[in-house]
C-alpha cells in the first residue's frame, strides 16, 4: 500500500492522519468504526470531517498518486461545499459533480443522467468531466452484469470498442480498468493482436504502478504472448 | 462436576490466551514501519479533536491486527 511510500507524508500534509485498528481486544473502543464508515473489507481508506462524518470513500488506485488524487477530490469537495453554501452558483454545480464522482458506485446510469440534467449550465470542462463520469457508470454496469460470463463479456467488449471509436472513454479508475479488460477480451475472441496490445498498453498506463495489479497484468502479458503464436 | 469445572477452567484459559494474542498482535501492528513515516494518530477521539483544532479533514486508514 502507498502508505509506506516516501512521498506519502508530504502528500498527507493537508490532513490529520488517523489509523484505526480493528483488534478484537476486549475494551478497545470503536471496534465497529470501519463498518460504520462504509467499509466492508480491509484495508479501507476514507476521508472524514472533524465530526467523524464521511466526506469521501477511497475507490481508486492504492498508490501514493492515487491517494493524492483521492485526497485532492475530498478537499475540493469541502471547498466547493463552503462556497456553494455562501451562494456561489458555479460552486454548486462543481459540488454536485464532485458528489457524483465520489459516490459513483452508488448511482445507476438512469439516476446519474437525471441528476446531471438537473445541474443546469456547466462549463465545457465540467461537461467533459460529467461525460467521463457517465461513461464510467455505464462501463462499471457492463463489468458487473457480465462478470463470470465470457460470452457476455466479449459482447460488452464490443460495446466498449464502439464507445472508444465514438470518443467516449471512462475516467473513473475502476471503469478504466474494466473497460480495457473487456476490450482485451473482445480482442482475444477474434485474435486481434493490435487491439489486444492497445488494451494492454492502456492497462499498463492505468494500473502498472500499483503492485495490486501485478498478477493481473502478468496474466495479460502471457495471453499476448500466446496470441502472437501462430494458430495451430 | 469435576469434569465440568475442568472444562470451564480450560475455556477461560483458552479465552485468556486468545485475548492476549490479539493484544500482542495489536501492539505489533502499532509498530508497523509506515506509522513512523508520518504523524499517525491511533485514537479516534484524539484524531477528531486534532482535526477540529487544525481545521483539517481526517485521512483514515482502516486496518486490522487480529487477522494475520
Amino acid at each position: 500500500m502507498a502508505l509506506s511510500d516516501d512521498a506519502f507524508p508530504a502528500l498527507a500534509k493537508n490532513f490529520v492522519l488517523f489509523v484505526h485498528i480493528t483488534s478484537r481486544v476486549p475494551g478497545d473502543k470503536h471496534q465497529d468504526l470501519m463498518k460504520e464508515k462504509g467499509g466492508s473489507a480491509f484495508p479501507y481508506v476514507a476521508v472524514l470531517d472533524a465530526d467523524g462524518e464521511v466526506v469521501a470513500r477511497h475507490r481508486g488506485k492504492r498508490t501514493a498518486g492515487g491517494l493524492k488524487e483521492f485526497g485532492d477530490k475530498a478537499l475540493a469537495f469541502v471547498d466547493a461545499k463552503k462556497k456553494a453554501a455562501a451562494g456561489d452558483k458555479r460552486a454548486k454545480v462543481q459540488l454536485a459533480i464532485l458528489r457524483l464522482d465520489l459516490d459513483l458506485d452508488k448511482h445507476s446510469l438512469d439516476d446519474a443522467q437525471t441528476y446531471v440534467r438537473d445541474l443546469g449550465d456547466m462549463t465545457e470542462e465540467q461537461e467533459k468531466r460529467v461525460e467521463g463520469l457517465l461513461t464510467s457508470i455505464e462501463v462499471n454496469d457492463l463489468s458487473t452484469k457480465t462478470r463470470g460470463n465470457r460470452a457476455a463479456q466479449v459482447e460488452a467488449g464490443q460495446k466498449c470498442v464502439d464507445m472508444k471509436e465514438a470518443g467516449r472513454l471512462p475516467t473513473d479508475f475502476t471503469a478504466v480498468v474494466g473497460f480495457w479488460h473487456l476490450v482485451g477480451l473482445k480482442a482475444l475472441s477474434k485474435r486481434d493482436v493490435v487491439l489486444y496490445e492497445e488494451s494492454l498498453a492502456a492497462l499498463r498506463k492505468a494500473c502498472g504502478d500499483d503492485p495490486f495489479f501485478k498478477e493481473f497484468l502478468d496474466g495479460k502479458e502471457k495471453a499476448l504472448a500466446e496470441l502472437k503464436e501462430p494458430k495451430k | 462436576m469435576r469434569l465440568a469445572l475442568t472444562a470451564l477452567v480450560l475455556a477461560v484459559a483458552a479465552d485468556a490466551a486468545h485475548a492476549q494474542s490479539n493484544e500482542e498482535k495489536r501492539a505489533q501492528k502499532l509498530k508497523a514501519p509506515f506509522l513512523s513515516k508520518a504523524p499517525w494518530i491511533a485514537d479516534y477521539d484524539q484524531a477528531r479533536a486534532e482535526a477540529k483544532k487544525a481545521g483539517r479533514l481526517i485521512l483514515t486508514y482502516f486496518t486490522t491486527s487480529y487477522e494475520s
